[in-house]
C-alpha cells in the first residue's frame, strides 16, 4: 500500500474511532433524561448536559493520559491512592451502581424490541440478558463495539427531526442560554433533573470502560492524538445527539403537558415528523446503544473487580485465564437480568441510577485527578494549570452534587 | 513477620504518650543489596494523616491540584518518623518504643525524599 | 502484547531506590509475571521476625485472600480469608508468597518477576472458578479474537 494508501486508512480508522465514540456515548440514561427534561422543562436544563459532558471530557481525557504513560486503569489508581478500606467502599458502590445501569440498559433494550416487533418485554430481557453474556465470552469484541457503535449513529435520526418539526428555534436557544425553572414546575424537581442529566453524561462505568479498554489496547504516547481525538470531538458530537432528543420534546410532548413515563413517548417527535421509517431508524439507534452499554457495563464490573483484587482480566483473552474476572460478569448480568424480570419499571431505574451514579462520582474520579499530577508517575504527562483548575472546580461541583442528590431524590420522589 | 501486623498499630512513647498510628514503613536497602533483596526495615511512618503520603503528596511527586499540596504539607508536619532501632517491643497492635514523642522527627524537617528522583518518571517511549 | 494478552516489554524497567516507602512503592501495586500478564496485587509484605540489635529484612510479596484478610479488617476481612482458604486443596493457611529474589524491576503498570504465572502460587481462587464453573462453560477455550 502506498504511503497515501496508508494515510486514508489511517484517516478512516481515526473517523471511525471518533464515530464509535459518538455512538457509545449515548445510553439509555442519556435518551430518558434527554426526552424527559425536554418535556417538562423544555430546554432550560440544557446546561446540565454540557456541564456533564465537560466533566466526561475533562477526566475522560485524564484517565486516558495516565493509562497511556502509566498503563495504569482506573481501578487499578482507586486501590493505590484510596487503599484497601477505602477502595473497597468505592469498589461496591462501582459495582452496585454499574450493576443497576446495566438493568437499565438491558431493560431498555427489551423495551425497544417490543416496540420493534411487537412481542412481549418479558420475552426480550432473558434474550438480551444471554445475548449481553455471549458478547462478553465469545464474540470478537472489536467487531461488536465497532458496528454497535456506527448502528448508534442511527439517533441522528432526531436531529433530522429537529428540522421537519416545527421547532421554536428561539425560543430554544433563549431557554438553554437562560436556564430559569419553569413557571409550572419546582425548583426541587429542576435541580433533581439538572443532577440526573448530569449523571447521565458521567456515567462511573463509562470511565473505567474507556481506561481499561486503552490498557488493553496498549495505549502508549503516540496515542495521545487519537485518544483526545475521541474524547474532545466524540463526546461532545454525543452530547450534540442528545440535546437533539430534548429538543424534539419541545415542540411535540411540552405543549401536550406530555409526562414522560415510557421509552416510546421519548420517540413520538420522530414519529410525528419522520412516520415509520424514521420510528425504525430509532429504533434501531435505541436498540445499538442499549445494548452497547449493556455490555460495557457488564465489563466494567469485570474490570472494577479484577483491578482491585489483582486478578487477571482482559476482553481479549481465554475465558479460562481469566475465569474470576468472567464470574464476575456472568453474575452480575445473571442479577442484572433477574431484577429487570421483576418488572421493575426501567424508565425509573434509569433515573435512579443516573443520580446515584452522579453521587458516586467524587470517589471514583478524585484518584484520577491525583495520579494525574503526580510527576513521578506521569512525567512531562502531568496535568497542565487548565487541566487542573477545570478538575478540580468539577470535582467540587460534583461534590456539592452528591450532597444534595440522596435528599433531593427522596424530596421529589425520583422527580415525580 | 507481616507488614500488615505494623502498619495500623498505634505507637506509644516512652512516657505512655501515643505518639500516632504507624501508616507506612520505609525500607533502606544494605550494603550488598540488589532488586528487592537486602532491604531492611529502617523507620516507621507515623502519625495523624496517613492520607497525603498514600496520595503521593509527601514526596512532592504530587504537586497539584491546587489546594491539595499546600494542605497535605501542613498535614505532614505532624507526621513523625521513629527509627525502627527505636522500638522497644511490638505488643499486638501496640508498638512502644524507648524515646519520647519530643525527640521524634517529623517528615517535613529532614525526613528526606525516599529516593523519589531515581524512579518511574516519563521514559522515553 | 501476545497472543494471550501479555506484554513483552520487559526491556521498560527500573530499579528500586535506595529509600523505600511500602506504601507507595509496593503495596497494592500489581504483580506481573515474566510476560506481563497480571498474576495479583501485593496484598501484604513479609518481613523477617526482628532478631534483637538487627532490623527485619523484606523477603516476600504476598497476595490473595489469606494476605487480604487482614488488610481490610474486621468481620469482612476475617470472611475473605476463610472463603480465599477454603478454595485451596490443601491445609495451608500461609498466604501465597513471592519471594524477593523473584522481582526483576518496577514497572508503571506494577511489579515485574522473572517467574511466569504458572509457577507463582497465587492462582488458587483462579483454578478454581475456572475449573468449577468456566470449564464447565462451552467455549471458555479459544480467545475472543479480534483487536482492532
Amino acid at each position: 500500500m502506498t504511503g497515501l494508501g496508508r494515510g486514508w486508512k489511517r484517516l478512516l480508522g481515526v473517523a471511525l474511532g471518533v464515530m464509535t465514540a459518538i455512538g457509545g456515548f449515548v445510553d439509555i440514561g442519556n435518551i430518558v433524561t434527554s426526552g424527559l427534561a425536554g418535556a417538562r422543562f423544555g430546554m432550560s436544563l440544557a446546561w446540565a448536559l454540557v456541564f456533564g459532558t465537560i466533566g466526561m471530557g475533562l477526566y475522560g481525557e485524564m484517565a486516558g493520559r495516565v493509562v497511556a504513560v502509566t498503563q495504569r486503569a482506573t481501578f487499578n489508581l482507586v486501590r493505590e491512592r484510596l487503599g484497601v478500606r477505602a477502595g473497597l467502599v468505592n469498589l461496591a458502590a462501582a459495582l452496585l451502581l454499574t450493576g443497576l445501569t446495566m438493568a437499565a440498559e438491558i431493560g431498555g433494550a427489551g423495551i425497544t424490541l417490543q416496540l420493534g416487533s411487537g412481542i412481549s418485554y418479558v420475552i426480550w430481557v432473558p434474550v438480551v440478558g444471554l445475548a449481553t453474556w455471549l458478547v462478553i465470552w465469545r464474540v470478537p469484541f472489536g467487531v461488536m463495539e465497532r458496528v454497535l457503535g456506527l448502528l448508534g449513529l442511527a439517533l441522528v435520526v432526531f436531529v433530522v427531526a429537529l428540522f421537519a418539526l416545527p421547532v421554536p428555534w428561539q425560543e430554544l436557544l433563549s431557554q438553554a442560554a437562560q436556564p430559569a425553572v419553569p413557571p409550572d414546575e419546582g425548583l426541587a424537581t429542576w435541580l433533581f433533573f439538572a443532577i440526573s442529566l448530569i449523571g447521565s453524561a458521567v456515567v462511573p462505568y463509562q470511565v473505567v470502560f474507556f481506561s481499561s479498554g486503552g490498557v488493553e489496547e496498549g495505549w502508549r504516547r503516540r496515542d495521545l492524538g487519537e485518544m483526545r481525538l475521541n474524547v474532545f470531538v466524540g463526546f461532545p458530537l454525543g452530547m450534540v445527539l442528545s440535546l437533539a432528543i430534548m429538543a424534539c420534546a419541545v415542540p411535540v410532548l411540552q405543549p401536550r403537558g406530555v409526562d414522560v413515563q415510557r421509552l416510546e413517548q421519548v420517540g413520538l417527535p420522530v414519529v410525528a415528523a419522520l412516520g415509520r421509517v424514521g420510528l425504525l431508524v430509532m429504533l434501531l439507534g435505541f436498540f445499538a446503544a442499549t445494548f452497547a452499554a449493556a455490555a460495557e457495563c457488564a465489563l466494567s464490573l469485570g474490570y472494577s473487580a479484577a483491578q482491585y483484587f489483582g486478578w487477571t482480566w482482559g476482553k481479549f483473552r481465554r475465558p479460562a485465564q481469566a475465569p474470576r474476572f468472567h464470574v464476575v460478569m456472568l453474575a452480575g448480568i445473571i442479577a442484572a437480568t433477574a431484577l429487570m424480570l421483576t418488572t421493575i419499571d426501567p424508565v425509573q431505574l434509569t433515573i435512579v441510577s443516573v443520580v446515584l451514579g452522579a453521587a458516586a462520582i467524587p470517589l471514583t474520579y478524585f484518584p484520577i485527578l491525583v495520579v494525574a499530577n503526580d510527576r513521578s508517575a506521569m512525567g512531562r504527562y502531568v496535568n497542565g494549570p487548565w487541566a487542573n483548575t477545570l478538575g478540580v472546580v468539577f470535582l467540587v461541583v460534583m461534590v456539592v452534587v452528591s450532597v444534595i442528590s440522596i435528599p433531593l431524590l427522596f424530596l421529589t420522589k425520583a422527580g415525580q | 513477620m507481616r507488614a500488615v501486623q505494623l502498619i495500623g498499630a498505634r505507637v506509644v512513647d516512652r512516657d505512655g504518650q501515643v505518639v500516632g498510628t504507624v501508616h507506612d514503613l520505609r525500607l533502606v536497602a544494605g550494603p550488598h543489596a540488589h532488586g528487592l533483596i537486602g532491604y531492611r526495615l529502617d523507620t516507621l511512618i507515623t502519625g495523624t494523616a496517613g492520607v497525603g503520603d498514600r496520595l503521593g503528596y509527601a514526596t512532592g511527586d504530587v504537586r497539584g491540584p491546587w489546594p491539595l499540596p499546600w494542605l497535605f504539607s501542613r498535614l505532614a508536619r505532624r507526621v513523625l518518623l521513629v527509627p525502627w532501632r527505636d522500638v522497644v517491643a511490638v505488643e499486638g497492635r501496640v508498638i512502644r518504643i524507648r524515646s519520647s514523642a519530643r525527640q521524634l522527627r517529623s517528615l517535613r524537617d529532614g525526613g528526606g525524599d525516599p529516593g523519589a528522583r531515581d524512579d518511574v518518571a516519563g521514559q522515553p517511549e | 502484547m501476545t497472543a494471550d494478552g501479555g506484554t513483552h516489554d520487559l526491556g521498560v524497567r527500573y530499579g528500586f531506590p535506595h529509600r523505600l516507602d511500602v506504601d507507595r512503592w509496593l503495596l497494592d501495586r500489581q504483580i506481573l509475571d515474566v510476560d506481563g500478564v497480571v498474576v495479583g496485587t501485593v496484598d501484604d509484605l513479609e518481613l523477617t521476625d526482628p532478631a534483637p540489635g538487627a532490623a527485619p529484612e523484606l523477603t516476600g510479596l504476598l497476595c490473595g485472600p489469606a494476605a487480604m484478610g487482614p488488610r481490610i479488617g474486621g468481620r469482612l476481612g476475617v470472611w475473605w480469608s476463610v472463603i480465599g482458604l477454603r478454595m485451596r486443596n490443601t491445609a495451608d493457611t500461609e498466604p501465597a508468597r513471592i519471594p524477593v529474589a523473584e522481582v526483576a524491576g518496577a514497572q508503571p503498570s506494577g511489579l515485574r518477576l522473572r517467574m511466569h504465572r504458572d509457577a507463582v502460587g497465587t492462582l488458587a481462587l483462579a483454578y478454581w472458578t475456572r475449573e468449577k464453573i468456566v470449564r464447565r462453560i462451552p467455549g471458555s477455550g479459544r480467545p475472543s479474537r479480534s483487536r482492532r
